[in-house]
């Protein structure tokens, strides 16, 4: 050892690895600097606004007191009804992908389209969509807000239901079918029950992922001054508000968008973890 | 879209780097609501396909690459 030690080529490559592992911490720590920059801005920025009010009271003209009570509201709906939507679609196609078809030429064709979709423009999405449904029914409505949605939501299920069915070992699968059981009751029973952390987990993401979402919104629920529970009229959502509210001159406004951005994210942020808690969960199992 | 706040949805080419410009998903949302007529309308559509087939390009090559790789594992 520390014959090695004395060696001249040695201690080039510890002072080289030293210097490799400070960049990397550095750069790290580069990457964390702005993530807690845009969280600490967000905190001082939007807890003044933050009361009672914001919950309860709905979007004011500007120069008046009022809260975001319509668009946390929307938000909450526009999601719910994109999940509801979107999610059986991508858990079947997920499971026919992983299942079924696995090595057929559909699979191939759909698990490309499906990366497209992935990461299409979210404005492509709202143009598209405003085009089938807004501009047929000649005004925006919520259920166009929502099928924006679950277009955002399909491929980030489909993908994570397909990845995490491929995660289950296939020798589960046979010894359940040497048992006898039919192909749907060994997905329903052993590839889902393995799979299930992971699908959950692929549906989190895919809420976490649309609560952000303003621009599929802006073509198609557009937005809403006033509470509603109409879905075929305009409907106010948060990121929609934060966006008219932070661009706006008004200063009551401006508020309302930072106290807004705060709420979302804190969402997102909850979600988040709470997906991570449950895929972390499942390697324990 | 999160450029839009930023980016000051000026009509023009810029030459520099710290003038205001616009995106194509800037212009988009800007405008779309706004628009009047169909031919506005369409043009703000035919911007969302250039975009669409930007991506649809980039993703295009970058599966082919992946696909190169797997190929030369499986060698």
């Amino acid at each position: 050892m520390t014959a090695v030690a004395a060696t001249p080529r040695y201690h080039r490559r510890r002072w080289r690895n030293r210097l490799a592992t400070t960049l990397a911490i550095g750069a790290a720590a580069f990457g964390l600097t702005w993530l807690v920059l845009i969280l600490l801005v967000l905190v001082v920025k939007g807890v003044g606004g933050l009361s009672l009010a914001v919950f309860t009271e709905m979007t004011p003209p500007p120069g008046s007191a009022g809260g975001l009570l319509n668009p946390i509201v929307g938000s909450l709906l526009l999601t719910v009804l994109a999940v509801i939507f979107g999610t059986p679609l991508g858990i079947l196609a997920g499971t026919y992908m992983a299942e079924y078809g696995r090595y057929s030429k559909l699979t191939f064709v759909v698990r490309f389209i499906n990366d497209i979709l992935l990461s299409a423009p979210s404005i492509v999405v709202g143009l598209f969509v405003y085009e089938i449904m807004v501009a047929q029914m000649g005004h925006f409505s919520a259920w166009a807000g929502a099928v924006a949605l679950a277009m955002l939501v399909i491929p980030v299920v489909v993908r994570t239901t397909e990845d995490m069915l491929l995660l289950v070992p296939s020798t589960l699968r046979e010894a359940s079918s040497a048992l006898g059981v039919p192909q749907w009751l060994v997905i329903r029973h052993v590839a889902y029950r393995a799979a299930r952390a992971g699908m959950i987990t692929g549906v989190l993401l895919a809420v976490a992922r649309i609560t952000g979402e303003t621009a599929p919104l802006l073509f198609t629920a557009l937005n809403n001054q006033f509470f509603s529970w109409n879905l075929n009229a305009p409907m106010a959502s948060l990121p929609v508000v934060i966006f008219q509210f932070a661009l706006s001159p008004y200063e009551d406004w401006q508020q309302l968008a930072w106290t807004g951005a705060l709420l979302i994210t804190i969402a997102v942020l909850g979600l988040s973890i709470l997906a991570r808690a449950l895929s972390s969960k499942k390697v324990q199992i | 879209m999160a450029v839009t706040f930023v980016i000051g949805n000026a009509h023009r080419i810029v030459t520099s780097l710290l003038a205001p410009g616009t995106t194509i998903s800037a212009s988009i949302a800007n405008e779309f609501t706004e628009a009047t007529g169909e031919l506005y309308t369409s043009s703000l559509i035919a911007l969302g396909l250039i975009l669409f087939f930007i991506t649809f390009v980039v993703l295009a090559a970058a599966r082919f690459m992946l696909m190169r790789i797997e190929r030369k594992a499986g060698k």
